[in-house]
């Protein structure tokens, strides 16, 4: 009893209302018992239920005033992403100390007009639960924001700071310029050389022209870019007719109404700077040259821990493909399905499930392999079909053999099996990322990008299904008429000249020209 | 102006009119004595001592026509391979900006460019060069190769070299002349060969029915002028060249059955300057940058 006096009094003192005891305060206004089950709760927002239906959502595009192409489809989910692709990357870096795009990267999301730093806009961004991200090719260089569906307009209004009004203080190009060097030292380090190897066949492919200059910084460049070269570029590269906001799981009017108030008419932070040097863009066409890169690096003690690492030297040998505008670009996404190929753990010989050309003829049968894989580049004007395989250094005369002859067997008979896995295996693949939002982001924005149409999923799949075995063999006899390119990294003493390598591509079998060596 | 139309058309034409409206008048025909001479460079030099040789082309001798007019991209192409603008191209040549600098240059070599008429229409003849060949495989270039000793002189090795890879015999060609010199590579630090474009009249030409030498030659194709000329089918390519901060430009031509870039480009983009001064602006640019 005398308990029961003091805790009312305790709670007298501190303005506690007296609750009765077992029940939980969920509703704020009212009692939840009181409203019947037939009814809805009444401070809940009201539910969205996905329907059941065969609508496929379209993709809508609307070109702005000022040029800006925007884009968006409307796909279900409580998240949306919406973001900006520029038309501007490595290739455009032409009349600039190349490196650009990779600072621009490193850049991304930092102080704005009206953001102090990264910090706050991280912080804003989780009032929408929201990421950003930014990301760059070669040609391309992507900003975008997954948050909240509701929140498109904060969402559209931060891209257009982050985009169009960066500040670039000397102490962020600072902070770039060290992280730069610690990533060329960290990739130089690395035992999977992959993005050293995608730098060298691109140069060796398309010498010292667009798509063949370096996307990473080149290490004498890191001191030379200062805000005035950064200015510089965006100021002819970030125009509005250069760029395309894309949203998905947005609706097209509020996405557009979004892009009329934040970024139409807005004033980017380096205009009216004063005149820069470089006045023109660059709109070279890309001239695919063929030849050879060579990097002699002494593999043998890469291992970063206890586990010694196999020393190994890679080569990759390309060709000319096309671009993604022509009616060949389907069958060269085919035939690079076809020949496949991975890492040798993944073979593990028959039955394992790996069929691709590359696993059966290449990884299967020669146990000194330890990967061949089949890369397709496409771009808007050229392309690249290369294949990358490594080996210890010894047997490195065996791998391009063995490289040259897959080549030439490209354009001899198909089977019927392979092609129809292959052509599956495509489309399957096409339409399982396209069940992500992020994807489905990119291939809008990058279609309208460079097409201003978008094609979609099912006229891919269709264009795929239309493949057969004569269009392989025809535009594998268009690639081997071009001039080779070859990369190579690692121990290269045994590897062949440049003529022997094209002497091979050029022959009915493949096979190299035999050489006389007294030392083996 | 009716009156100086007029006057034109009678070729009573005083001097000082034509010298400050050169560019506006055309006068195909030699049948006239008519001499125009300008202080300005562009002038339509006319000769009245021009002598035709056998296969001429219909346009000869037409009387001037479409003085009113203003010059038209369409008649110049027409015209394009006559005795009028041969002249001036030679005289155009020794103007044009050389583009080899202080190079060490070694043994030399020569291409020819065929001028020709495909089914009446001015063109240019363009080979693709086989598969098998070591240097430049699958290419396009002009007929040519490596001077021999046996040679007299530049112009012979070209139309020796036309002779074997496409049969056109060289007593068929009418050479108007050869261009600068061009280097092969734009290579500093290695001996750069020099490479000399002749230009040859070789008349109508049907390209199925040439005798192509099938080691050397994997096609034969024309482009004519007006393709050539038409600013939607150039494009460009800048090169930088790494290490060094020296960047440069070509051109491109689109369009055709095959791309033209390259050496062989440089050479067309020269040619074009000689033959269509005024309809054609040349592409090529090299510059030096302080930093990079």
């Amino acid at each position: 009893m005398a308990a029961r006096v003091i805790a009312a009094r305790c709670r007298n003192i501190y303005g506690l209302k007296k609750k009765p005891h077992g029940l939980r305060n969920f509703c704020s206004s009212g009692d939840p018992g009181s409203v019947p089950l037939s009814q809805p709760l009444p401070s809940l927002p009201v539910p969205q239920y996905a329907t059941v239906s065969n609508q496929t959502y379209d993709t809508k595009i609307t070109t702005l005033e000022n040029g800006l192409k925007v884009t968006s489809e409307n796909k279900f989910g409580q998240f949306c992403t919406v973001g900006v692709l520029v038309d501007s990357g490595s290739r455009h870096e032409v009349e600039f100390p190349s490196g650009i795009s990779h600072f621009l990267e490193k850049l991304a999301f930092n102080s704005t007009a009206r953001f102090g730093n990264r910090d706050d806009i991280l912080q804003q961004l989780e009032k929408y639960g929201g990421i950003c991200d930014c990301q760059s090719s070669r040609d391309t260089i992507m900003y975008a924001v997954s948050a909240d569906r509701k929140e498109v307009e904060p969402v559209v209004s931060l891209l257009s700071d982050v985009v169009l009004k960066p500040n670039i203080t000397e102490l962020e190009i600072e902070d770039t310029r060290r992280a730069i060097q610690f990533e060329l030292e960290d990739l130089n380090m690395r035992p999977d050389p992959e993005p050293l190897l995608t730098e060298l066949i691109h140069a060796a492919a398309f010498r010292d022209n667009t798509v063949g200059l370096p996307k990473l910084c080149p290490p004498d460049n890191i001191l030379q870019i200062d805000q005035t070269t950064l200015f510089n570029y965006l100021s002819l590269h970030y125009v509005p007719s250069r760029m395309v906001l894309a949203g998905v799981g947005v609706k097209h009017e509020a996405l557009v109404e979004a892009a009329n108030k934040y970024i139409v008419g807005h004033k980017a932070s380096w205009e009216g700077q004063g005149r820069y040097p470089v006045k023109m863009v660059d709109e070279s066409i890309a001239q695919y040259t063929g030849g050879m890169r060579q990097l002699e690096k002494d593999m043998s003690n890469i291992s970063l821990g206890p586990n010694k690492f196999p020393e190994l030297t890679h080569v990759v040998i390309g060709l000319e493909s096309c671009s993604y505008n022509e009616a060949d670009f389907i069958p060269f996404a085919v035939l690079n399905m076809m020949m496949g190929g991975g890492g040798s753990f993944s073979a593990g010989g028959p039955g394992k499930g790996m069929y691709t050309r590359l696993y059966l003829n290449v990884l299967n049968r020669y146990h000194w392999m330890y990967n061949a894989t089949a890369y397709h580049h496409s771009y808007e004007d050229t392309g690249l079909f290369c294949i990358h395989a490594s080996a210890h250094p010894t047997e490195v005369r065996e791998l391009v053999g063995v490289l040259v002859r897959e080549f030439v067997r490209m354009a001899g008979p198909v089977g019927g099996v392979e092609l129809s896995r292959a052509k599956t295996q495509l489309q399957s693949m096409l339409m399982m990322n396209l069940e992500a939002r992020p994807i489905v982001f990119e291939d809008i924005g990058r279609q309208v990008l460079n097409n201003n149409t978008r094609k979609t999923p099912q006229e891919f799949c269709d264009m795929i299904a239309a493949v057969t075995e004569e269009d392989i063999r025809r535009v594998a006899r268009r690639m081997l008429e071009t001039k080779p390119s070859v990369a190579a990294l690692g121990d290269l003493r045994q590897l062949h000249s440049y003529e022997d390598i094209q002497t091979g591509l050029a022959s009915r079998d493949g096979q190299m020209p035999r050489r006389f060596t007294l030392f083996r | 102006m009716k009156l100086w139309i007029s006057a034109l058309k009678n070729n009573h034409i005083p001097q000082r009119v034509l010298a400050s409206h050169a560019r506006t008048l055309c006068c195909y025909t030699s049948n006239h004595n008519t001499n125009f001479s300008s202080k300005s460079t562009r002038t339509r030099h006319v000769s009245n001592k021009s002598n035709f040789q056998g296969k001429q082309f219909l346009s000869a001798n037409k009387p001037c026509r479409e003085l009113s007019t203003s010059f038209s991209k369409e008649t110049a192409i027409q015209n394009i391979l006559l005795e009028e603008n041969k002249l001036r191209t030679l005289e155009m040549i020794p103007k044009m900006r050389s583009i080899v600098t202080n190079e060490k240059v070694s043994v030399g070599a020569a291409v020819l460019v065929p001028l020709c008429t495909v089914k009446g229409v001015p063109s240019v003849l363009f080979t693709l060069r086989s598969s098998r060949l070591r240097s430049h495989q699958g290419e396009v270039s002009f007929p040519g190769g490596m001077c021999d000793s046996t040679d007299r002189d530049i112009v012979h090795t070209a139309l020796r070299e036309t002779e074997e890879e496409l049969g056109i015999p060289s007593s068929s060609v009418d050479v108007w002349g050869s261009l600068k010199p061009i280097p092969d590579r734009l290579n500093l630090q290695r001996n750069t060969m020099t490479v000399v474009a002749v230009l040859g009249n070789v008349g109508e030409v049907d390209p199925a029915k040439l005798k192509l030498s099938p080691r050397e030659v994997a096609a034969v194709f024309p482009l004519s002028f007006s393709h050539l000329l038409d600013p939607a089918r150039q494009r460009y390519t800048t090169m930088k060249r790494r290490h060094d901060n020296y960047s440069y430009t070509m051109p491109v031509w689109l369009g055709g059955p095959h791309r033209v870039w390259g050496l062989t480009a440089i050479m067309l983009d020269q040619v074009l300057v000689a033959m269509a001064t005024d309809w054609y602006r040349t592409v090529l640019r090299s510059s030096w940058r302080q930093c990079r």
